[in-house]
């Protein structure tokens, strides 16, 4: 069992590292994107931005098929409209945002807290891909979860072992133990919400067998026999969806659901076809599970809400509903979603310390033997570095080309990509080129400088924008402190790393 | 295959013990201790190799033959439940991912391969069938 916790949590550790880094910094993900968005902080309701980014979309993709608006709420105060593009540009989506009080500072271009989001589940690959990995190593995870529950029989014991003050690797077999134990049903959940999201996804052959499943030929009958019925034709301009129409729609949402959770999300289809439609569907509330959103869709032709036929959701739909937003996490308060923020940091210091003992371990015994299994050693060691403090100086970097990059810059959003990676990539190579103890404590001290300074960055650059300064309200506070915190614990790990003798510790487990 | 099939668990004895010690303490447990000290890995090449391929061989068994045994697991209650295509998929597949885990765990933790073989594939074989059974019922 010890053998099966240490491959199955070695062998996709760093991927693990990763999604848990950028999963934890997505609970934030408006706070990310806004403060990566000092420009746009015009507070609107939801249905005048709804009306601003539809008279938008009116004029620059007025022969788009499919429209998305993405309207600001509680958390986020941005605006941003997708478009599909005509079948000749393969129906790709392109975005803008905007400033939903119809200012004239349009948002500086910025993927923002979608950035740190994305990641956690494509890993910036191409689309199937990065899922599937990320499925695996969910998977791996639960693995390693299991066997190290069976590893570790004193449960409750290990608890309240923390042997801190011991040199060698004691203290982070400790750690370890106990971020692992603190937070376990946290990390099952994580790990197992992860499969069920993605249930399709991992077990498509599974989907395909049950499709015939009981589809009676009678749905289908019913489904086909409208178009038997010559409908009668359209006027061409209603089947694009005028603004008057829209406006009925507004009017009708606005009625039915007032200011509190008012409309999120537009997703308009089928534009120019006699099957336009546009859905309407409700921020977030309280409740955990996904499915509990309301929705309401109306007919594009005539603007009116349309009867809608709800399927009947089982067991199987609640509970993965349940599952899909424990794991979001859209339901928790700010207290709740804190806690969810050091659960999720509590995991990445868990993998990173699983991924330091690993080598601590192989060094007594290459130690002792003098031989042997060098290369799979140092593999796992720079790997580690690279990973460990590589990723969060990268995001540090992400954050300071945000605010280094000028405004005007052509594809702003993908040079800040461009720079986390640049900066991941120099991390790696550093990693690779440094005796390990050095390539430690550099990067430590690298990514203390680059969380510690940003604030101070942010500053200036605000100061460059002094009108945005003023409006400077709890989440700059918050965010503000978060860097500090962070730049404090990567200081605090290179002062331990620079004091202690060579050989008594490797690493500090990194808390980013 | 025999005795090599058994998996490293962690090392009970302290590295600095000779090769014979660890025989002698390999005869006198009845699990053997594995060869995944690098002493062994050079010391004995042969059965390194063999050590490496029981663990690809398992590796192999909780992957794919865990990956068949979920999949057969989910079209088999999904067509047991007799509900709609995606409540059957979303019913079935949250107990098949907790199977495919208990199957990992399965295939490392059974005394031998074959052993883990069987106790993955033997099932997985069941619930085909069950599910190659199931797929003419009749609509209702």
């Amino acid at each position: 069992m010890t053998w099966l916790h240490t491959w199955s949590g070695l062998t996709l550790g760093w991927v693990l590292y990763a999604i848990f880094v950028t999963g934890t910094a997505a609970y934030f993900r408006p706070e990310i994107t806004r403060w990566m968005q000092p420009e746009s902080s015009g507070v609107v309701t939801p249905v005048d931005a709804a009306r601003f980014g539809l008279t938008h979309l009116h004029e620059i993709a007025p022969d788009s098929k499919r429209w998305l608006l993405i309207l600001p709420e509680e958390r986020s105060r941005g605006l941003t409209v997708y478009w599909q593009q005509p079948e000749k540009n393969r129906g790709r989506f392109q975005s803008k945002d905007l400033d939903p009080s119809g200012g004239t500072a349009t948002p500086r271009a910025t993927l923002g807290g979608e950035f740190f989001y994305r990641f956690h589940f494509q890993l910036m690959l191409p689309n199937p891909w990065g899922r599937y990995i990320a499925c695996l190593a969910a998977m791996f995870m639960l693995v390693a979860l299991v066997s190290g529950i069976v590893t570790h029989r004193r449960f409750f014991k290990d608890l309240f072992l923390l042997r801190l003050g011991r040199n060698g690797r004691r203290p982070w077999l400790d750690f370890h133990n106990v971020s692992a134990v603190l937070a376990l049903p946290f990390y099952l959940m994580m790990a197992y919400s992860a499969l069920v999201i993605f249930t399709p996804l991992v077990l498509p052959w599974a989907a395909k067998l049950l499709t015939p499943a009981k589809v009676a030929p009678v749905a289908l009958t019913a489904a086909v026999s409208p178009s038997a019925t010559p409908q009668p034709p359209v006027p061409i301009d209603a089947a694009w969806i005028t603004p008057d129409t829209f406006e009925r729609m507004l009017a009708h949402v606005e009625k039915t659901w007032g200011d509190h959770r008012s409309v999120r999300r537009i997703d308009v289809v089928n534009r120019g076809t006699p099957e336009a439609t546009a859905t309407f569907t409700r921020a977030s509330g309280s409740t955990v599970s996904i499915l509990d959103r309301d929705t309401i869709k109306f007919s594009g032709l005539t603007g009116l809400p349309l009867e809608e036929v709800i399927p009947t959701r089982g067991f199987g739909a609640h509970s993965r509903g349940f599952f899909y937003g424990f794991h979001l996490a859209h339901f928790a308060g700010p207290v709740l979603r804190w806690l969810f923020f050091l659960l999720g940091m509590m995991g990445a210091a868990m993998v990173g310390t699983g991924l330091v003992l690993w080598t601590l371990k192989r060094k007594d015994r290459l130690i002792q033997s003098g031989r042997g299994g060098r290369f799979g050693y140092g593999l796992v060691s720079r790997l580690n570095i690279a990973t460990i403090t590589g990723l969060p100086i990268a995001g540090a970097v992400f954050l300071w080309a945000n605010r280094v990059i000028p405004v005007a810059q052509v594809e702003r959003a993908e040079t800040e990509v461009t720079c986390f990676l640049i900066a991941w990539a120099v991390m790696a190579l550093h990693a690779c080129v440094r005796p390990a103890k050095q390539a430690w404590t550099e990067q430590f001290i690298a990514a203390a400088f680059a969380f510690g300074v940003l604030p101070l960055l942010d500053l200036l650059t605000a100061g460059r924008q002094f009108e945005t300064w003023p409006r400077a309200d709890g989440l700059y506070v918050g965010f503000t402190a978060t860097l500090l915190l962070l730049g404090g614990l990567f200081g605090y790990g290179a002062r331990k790393l620079a004091v202690r003798p060579a050989g008594a510790a490797e690493t500090k487990g990194a808390d980013a | 295959m025999g005795r090599f099939l058994s998996l490293p668990s962690p090392p009970v004895t302290p590295a600095s013990l000779t090769q014979s010690n660890r025989r002698l303490l390999r005869n006198i447990e009845s699990k053997p201790v594995p060869s995944s000290s690098p002493h062994q890995r050079h010391g004995a090449r042969r059965s390194s190799l063999h050590h490496r391929l029981v663990v690809a061989s398992r590796a192999l068994a909780a992957i794919l033959g865990g990956y068949g045994l979920a999949t057969a697991f989910t079209v088999a209650l999904g067509r047991l439940l007799d509900l709609p295509r995606d409540e059957a998929l979303n019913t079935s597949a949250m107990p098949a991912f907790l199977l495919y885990v208990a199957a990992a765990v399965w295939a490392f933790s059974a005394s031998t391969a074959t052993k883990a073989w069987l106790g993955i594939g033997l099932p997985a074989c069941a619930l085909a069938l069950l599910a190659w059974w199931l797929r003419s019922a009749p609509a209702t």
